[in-house]
């Protein structure tokens, strides 16, 4: 134990001297959240800016209909009125962005609403994978004129709207604004920091493994009177540590990164992203979210480890580790899929359960035996992968270069 | 003291596919034989040179009586201790000189002894004793507190030699020690084992250069392809190949021609 506590306070004051692992480990989760956060502001108040100050160009195929409206419109700042072309031209002018989206109205509009029984149809034409705005934007002054229009028929028909209401059906969704932010956000959380903790253990494990086989001072630290147990637990706790410490800084920077935006930005983030992540940095979801990555940290250092040892050069063991990012990723991701239920069956596969867990944690709805479970199952991969790492390091060979 | 009994050790090693273009796969497993049946025994207050050309097994002989590898066959005492029964302890009573210096580079000369000496079971003030001791009979004193990334090569050896004899271990193995050295630093070292071998303890060193066996070995083995060609004293080396010069006679043990035969 001793002789595991020396190497372990030596590697870590080493690795805090590596340039490299303070700049994946320390440093970038630390900038992380309050870039992430600047670029969603600067781009939320540019949306803002640009949709309500950008004029729309609207094309209108009216033919001779609905004149008041259209003057209407024409006169209405912020919107340019574009005419004078025919139905056949409309997908052209909307490719070669001549009009930002085409209002047209059918040949018997005008005749249609001032019947008592027929329908007059309008149609709004925009390409909404570029110009989602537009559809805002227009569609205040359709509902506006429908519903002017449907108001003169029935007075002129000497009933009112209420009168049509014969059924009127609603939906009441029980779901607390918590439950509905765990999962809408709580999916996202897991997500950062799993790949966090992955990105802080992976430069330590390289370079204390593999990293010490090429400077040659593994095989000096080999010459010590300590076992390899000692030396294997005294990297391990330091690649763990950092994956850890890592994934804290990012929780520090993600919490300084929200307020730093309520402080300075107030009304520059919609009001629902921010209630999610107030709701998100909760102590309670905070301390179990730090707690499950203790064994996410144990997985990762084990595993790592192993790899950067078994591997004969640094480029080897990035690629080897790189795979593990996949393994570790397709199951967090799986588990931000909507709909997918937290069971005890689920619960036991490892990654997939943090994302489940974290999702209910954070709407509110978790039970201690499902914590309990994916501690358990994490729990018992952390233990394996560390049995597998020693049995797979038995080997003497993996120790020393040039065997 | 060091006594080593008939000791092999093989490697298993992919052999190259039989067909061209085979691939990786297409190759099969076999045993490389590094060290074969070797025997020999150093004896404390003599140096004792292991010799041999590349790839002859000397740094594999070496790393098994530092407890590195285990061998596959055969026996090994250091200091008495049964290195394979035992080898923590047997670690505790030797210090080996790697072949590369092997430090931390973003540790002080000063914090790296300090960590070889608490693993070594060393308490603080001995470990301050003992730097500066080493410190000043090897000569880096001045550069002690500088981190080891600094180092030149001379500089690094002498922290690599300090590391190893740090807590006064019986049993010295050094491999190739001055490779890489200027000749100041060379000579520093060959000062540093001839002082250890008047302190009565058992050196063993792996070298190419024939120079330094003719100035401080009294004891040498010739290894080649894994097997002893030779094992004794150098004078009865010399005496197996009148004539000859050390280098040459080398070249004879190993079945080598060594140029300087007359062509006729």
């Amino acid at each position: 134990m001793r002789s595991l506590r020396i190497i372990f306070l030596k590697d870590l004051m080493d690795t805090l001297r590596d340039r490299r692992a303070l700049i994946v480990s320390v440093l970038m989760p630390i900038l992380l959240f309050p870039l992430l956060m600047l670029i969603l502001v600067g781009v939320q108040t540019r949306l803002q800016e640009t949709d309500s100050e950008r004029t729309l160009r609207l094309g209108i195929v009216h033919h001779g209909n609905a004149q008041d409206w259209v003057n209407g419109l024409r006169n209405r700042k912020g919107i340019s009125i574009v005419d004078g072309f025919g139905v056949t031209d409309i997908t052209g002018k909307l490719d070669r962005d001549e009009v930002d989206a085409v209002v047209l109205m059918s040949r018997d509009y005008d005749e249609m609403h001032r019947s008592d029984t027929g329908t007059a149809f309008i149609s709004l034409y925009y390409r909404g994978g570029r110009k989602l705005w537009v559809r805002d934007r227009i569609s205040d002054d359709l509902d506006k004129l429908r519903n002017q229009l449907q108001d003169a028929r029935y007075s002129a028909l000497g009933i009112s709207r209420d009168q049509l209401k014969v059924v009127e059906w609603s939906s009441v969704d029980l779901s607390s604004v918590r439950e509905i932010l765990g999962m809408v956000g709580g999916g996202f959380v897991p997500y950062f920091f799993v790949l966090i903790a992955f990105v802080g253990c992976m430069q330590p494990a390289v370079d204390l493994g593999v990293g010490e086989k090429e400077r040659g001072s593994m095989e000096t630290l080999l010459c010590a009177p300590v076992g390899k147990l000692s030396i294997l637990g005294g990297k391990f706790f330091v690649v763990a540590c950092f994956g850890l410490m890592s994934a804290l800084l990012s929780v520090v920077s993600l919490f300084a990164s929200v307020q730093m935006v309520s402080w300075f930005f107030p009304d520059a983030m919609p009001a629902m992203i921010m209630d999610t992540l107030w709701d998100l940095l909760r102590p309670g979801v905070i301390l179990l979210i730090i707690a499950l990555l203790i064994p996410i940290c144990a997985v990762f250092g084990s595993v790592m480890l192993c790899l950067s040892m078994v591997s004969n050069s640094f480029k080897e063991a990035q690629s080897l580790m790189s795979p593990l990012l996949l393994v570790v990723i397709v199951p967090v991701a799986i588990g931000l899929q909507p709909g997918l239920d937290i069971g005890y069956r689920t619960l036991m596969i490892p990654f997939l359960n943090v994302t489940l867990i974290t999702k209910a944690i954070i709407a509110g709805s978790a039970t201690v035996g499902q914590i309990l479970t994916c501690f358990g199952s994490m729990g018992a991969l952390a233990i394996g992968s560390l049995l597998i790492c020693r049995l797979v390091l038995n080997r003497e060979t993996v120790w020393l270069r040039n065997t | 003291m060091i006594r080593v009994e008939s000791v092999c050790k093989s490697f298993r090693t992919r052999s190259a596919p039989k067909r061209e273009f085979a691939g990786k796969s297409g190759g099969s497993r076999t045993a490389i034989d590094a060290v074969r049946d070797v025997s020999f025994e150093c004896k404390p207050g003599r140096v004792f040179a292991l010799l041999g050309p590349n790839g002859a097994g000397k740094t594999t002989l070496l790393r098994i009586l530092a407890t590195l590898l285990t061998p596959g066959a055969g026996r090994v005492w250091v200091d008495g201790i049964d290195a394979v029964a035992r080898p923590e302890a047997a670690r505790a009573h030797s210090g080996f000189l790697t072949g590369s210096s092997g430090l931390y580079d973003r540790l002080s000369g000063r914090e790296t002894l300090s960590y070889f000496g608490s693993l070594n079971g060393m308490d603080r003030d001995e470990i301050l004793v003992r730097t500066a001791e080493l410190a000043q009979s090897l000569g880096f004193e001045s550069y002690l507190d500088r981190r080891v990334g600094r180092y030149s090569t001379g500089m690094k050896q002498k922290l690599s030699i300090a590391r190893t004899v740090l807590h006064d271990p019986q049993v010295i193995l050094f491999d190739e020690p001055t490779s890489g050295l200027d000749v100041i630093g060379a000579k520093a070292i060959m000062d540093w084992i001839r002082r250890s071998r008047d302190q009565g303890k058992t050196v063993l060193f792996s070298t190419h250069r024939m120079d330094e066996v003719a100035l401080i070995a009294q004891d040498l083995a010739i290894i080649h392809e894994g097997s002893l060609c030779y094992n004794g004293t150098l004078d009865g080396f010399m005496q197996v190949y009148p004539g000859r010069s050390l280098e040459q006679a080398f070249l004879d043990a190993v079945g080598q021609p060594s140029g300087l035969e007359d062509p006729s």
